[in-house]
């Protein structure tokens, strides 16, 4: 089992203080949900664990060893699914998966998962945003990175995706570590363990809708 | 080695950029100074447009355990690799003119 524990992170730009000495911990096996109002530093704080924003400070452990974010791409020990789509725009979904995926076995858990060979011939382009963000969490699941983190993989896709995207983060859990920021709070909810609200420049542990509310992020929501 | 059809992938796109900035060269100049323009600053034009047209493609590759840098060290080698016999075969054929 894989342990990730981030024991002081702290993220300023300028003279806007996003967190200041916030911890987090996440094991294989859990799904760990972040919220957070548009500019509390979600998508920041995903970037800084994937080494592609540096932190101000931050000081964890990965699997017993000092983390360190610059090492985390080229060891493979986290996968990043980013707001926007990062798969080669003009290539077919079946050419995409064997340039992400290298042994044909875990190519063809990917061709045979559901809705696949419906789509396999269209260019990644051409995708609708529940296709795109299915194809890529998909790609992600069988690639080797212990911990994932998705960065509003629910956001604006249609219902149908969000089923399948939810029963796939399910079916993964037992694999891997995910962190999930989204703001759409009831598709999250029921697949995570824990939960943070991201803020006063630090990550709040929440129980649910409740405590969402009671800390005015559902207010912002409702505007 | 990771995944290597990945990286001839990141090389194609890199050099069609490459391609197009030392044909336009070549257009206004010659064929020598296009084949000159390819073969050194052309790889970092390539680059630049990469990182210009499709930089949300670089979390294909980081994802993958490239990181940016890597996978310039891999294009500029590559392209050092295939630059040689281009210019040693230029330099043959205006040598025998």
């Amino acid at each position: 089992m894989a342990h990730l524990k981030i024991e002081a992170v702290s993220k300023t730009f300028g003279a806007k203080r996003l967190f200041i000495d916030a911890s987090l911990r996440i094991k294989t096996g859990e799904i760990l949900g972040v919220f957070g109002r548009n500019g509390s530093g979600k998508s920041t704080l995903l970037q800084i664990l994937f080494g592609t924003v540096r932190a101000d400070r931050i000081v964890g452990v990965l699997n017993a060893e000092v983390f360190d974010p610059r090492k985390v791409i080229t060891r493979q020990q986290i996968g990043y699914l980013p707001q926007f789509s990062f798969l080669p725009q003009f290539q077919k979904v079946r050419q995409v998966i064997p340039l992400f995926l290298e042994t044909g076995e875990l190519q063809d858990k990917v061709f045979y998962a559901p809705r696949i060979a419906k789509i396999e011939n269209q260019r990644v382009g051409q995708l609708s945003i529940g296709e795109r963000r299915y194809l890529e969490l998909l790609l992600l699941a069988y690639a080797p990175h212990p911990f994932l983190l998705l960065d509003e993989p629910f956001s604006m896709i249609e219902p149908l995706y969000k089923d399948i995207i939810q029963a796939l983060l399910l079916d993964l859990k037992p694999r891997k570590g995910i962190i999930l920021t989204d703001h759409y709070f009831r598709d999250v909810l029921p697949l995570t363990d824990r939960n943070i609200l991201l803020k006063h420049e630090s990550f709040l542990p929440i129980l649910g809708e409740e405590d969402l509310a009671r800390l005015g992020y559902l207010v912002m929501i409702k505007k | 080695m990771k995944n290597i059809g990945a990286l001839l992938k990141y090389y194609v796109d890199v050099s069609l950029y490459n391609l197009g900035a030392s044909f336009i060269v070549s257009l206004y100049g010659s064929i020598l100074w296009g084949l000159f323009i390819y073969c050194t600053i052309g790889v970092g034009i390539g680059l630049l447009c990469f990182q210009y047209f499709k930089k949300k493609e670089y979390y294909f590759y980081y994802n993958l355990g490239w990181t940016r840098w890597q996978l310039a060290a891999w294009v500029g080698g590559l392209n050092i690799i295939i630059a040689i016999p281009i210019l040693l075969i230029s330099a043959l054929l205006l040598w025998l003119i």
